[in-house]
């Protein structure tokens, strides 16, 4: 069943990581952020939200020193966004 | 009376939901790891046509506007920006004395600067397009250019080169959150140490004893005999009840402004 609702909506989802893929060269990562949250609803277990975060640090990251020099900051804030849009989607039952 | 297998299906769910991302993200992060430049590489390349056409479209854009704007207004900034380049050439009027001066004092003390360390580079992007304070620019290695070249915007120095690709660079702000640097503040004709901390988008702070006098409006700058100037004191906070004061410091180049950036090849932030 899960399967089946991720060949209907394939094309779509591919063509939304590939738009937000160029939009993270371009927009700032605020509204890029904005604009991933709802699609996380439409699709099922959109993990592209760590992809594209990953994405940006590979092309923006550098070391912060409050994070005792981790690179991949973001990418660790988009899994508890993950996380907790999970939870959410759940208790609303999407 | 067929029953569904909770078990199978809970552990099914959990890996979809949860495990997934958590696995894909541990992959990427580990070949990573173990090819530093390998991805950084490969997406800066596919990056990079795509800020060179937003550049140029910016540019072309901009152009287009100009041609709407209202002839009263442009005369009205054609005037300002004359007054302000006057007032600029009137007192840049004995920097080619002071220049002169500087040079002549370094090769006295047989410190020459090579002319060929400078590169100019092109940005393509800026913040806020990324959380981090970092810009990436159009040279890499295939220019020569090193990690620890320090990225100036004129006589301001703005950050270091972080990572280095083929043909695109990563240049990382003193400004970034948490990020400490040791400086001078000129004020009266004095110069006051200070280790200042970033705290993103081209603000620093300091702490230092009340007893220090500093003012508003003064200069910046890292210790060097080409001295670079670093920021401008902004604001200071005062508290009566406590024994040191918090000073407020701001670049004094927009990152918003920025177009190109100067690379100094062969210097680090140590050996500035």
């Amino acid at each position: 069943m899960i399967l089946n609702t991720q060949r209907k909506s394939l094309p779509l989802r591919l063509a939304t990581g590939f738009l937000l893929s160029v939009g993270t060269l371009f927009l700032p990562w605020w509204f890029m952020l904005l604009c991933i949250v709802p699609l996380f609803f439409v699709f099922d277990y959109y993990f592209e939200l760590c992809l594209l975060a990953f994405l940006m640090d590979v092309l923006y990251g550098s070391p912060l020193p409050h994070f005792g020099r981790f690179e991949f900051v973001f990418s660790i804030g988009s899994l508890l966004i993950y996380l907790i849009l999970t939870v959410i989607k759940k208790r609303i039952r999407v | 009376m067929n029953y569904r297998h909770i078990r199978k299906a809970k552990t099914e769910g959990f890996f979809w939901e949860l495990g997934l991302p958590f696995f894909f993200l541990g992959v990427l992060v580990l070949f990573h790891f173990m090819y530093p430049t390998l991805i950084g590489d490969f997406a800066s390349r596919l990056a990079s046509p795509f800020w060179k056409a937003e550049q140029f479209v910016i540019g072309e854009f901009k152009g287009t506007l100009s041609f709407f704007s209202s002839k009263q207004s442009l005369i009205e900034n054609t005037e300002r920006l004359t007054r302000e380049l006057e007032s600029a050439q009137i007192a840049l009027l004995d920097r080619e004395i002071l220049l002169e001066e500087n040079e002549t004092l370094k090769e006295q003390f047989s410190r020459f600067e090579d002319k060929d360390s400078r590169l100019i580079a092109a940005v393509l992007s800026i913040p806020p397009q990324s959380v981090y304070d970092t810009a990436i620019i159009d040279v890499g290695e295939a220019e020569g250019v090193r990690q620890g070249d320090l990225a100036l915007s004129g006589s301001v120095a703005l950050g270091t080169i972080q990572k280095v690709f083929r043909h695109t660079s990563r240049v990382e702000f003193f400004s970034t959150a948490g990020k400490k640097m040791s400086v001078s503040i000129l004020h009266n004709k004095t110069t006051v140490p200070a280790e200042v901390i970033g705290e993103g988008a081209g603000s620093y702070s300091s702490l230092l004893p009340k007893e220090v006098s500093i003012s508003v409006g003064d200069q910046v700058i890292m210790s060097d005999l080409s001295p670079l100037i670093f920021a401008r004191v902004e604001a200071i906070e005062n508290n009566p009840a406590d024994s040191f004061q918090t000073i407020r410091f701001r670049n004094p180049v927009s990152f918003q402004s920025l177009r190109f950036l100067e690379i100094r090849k062969g210097s680090t932030e140590n050996s500035l």
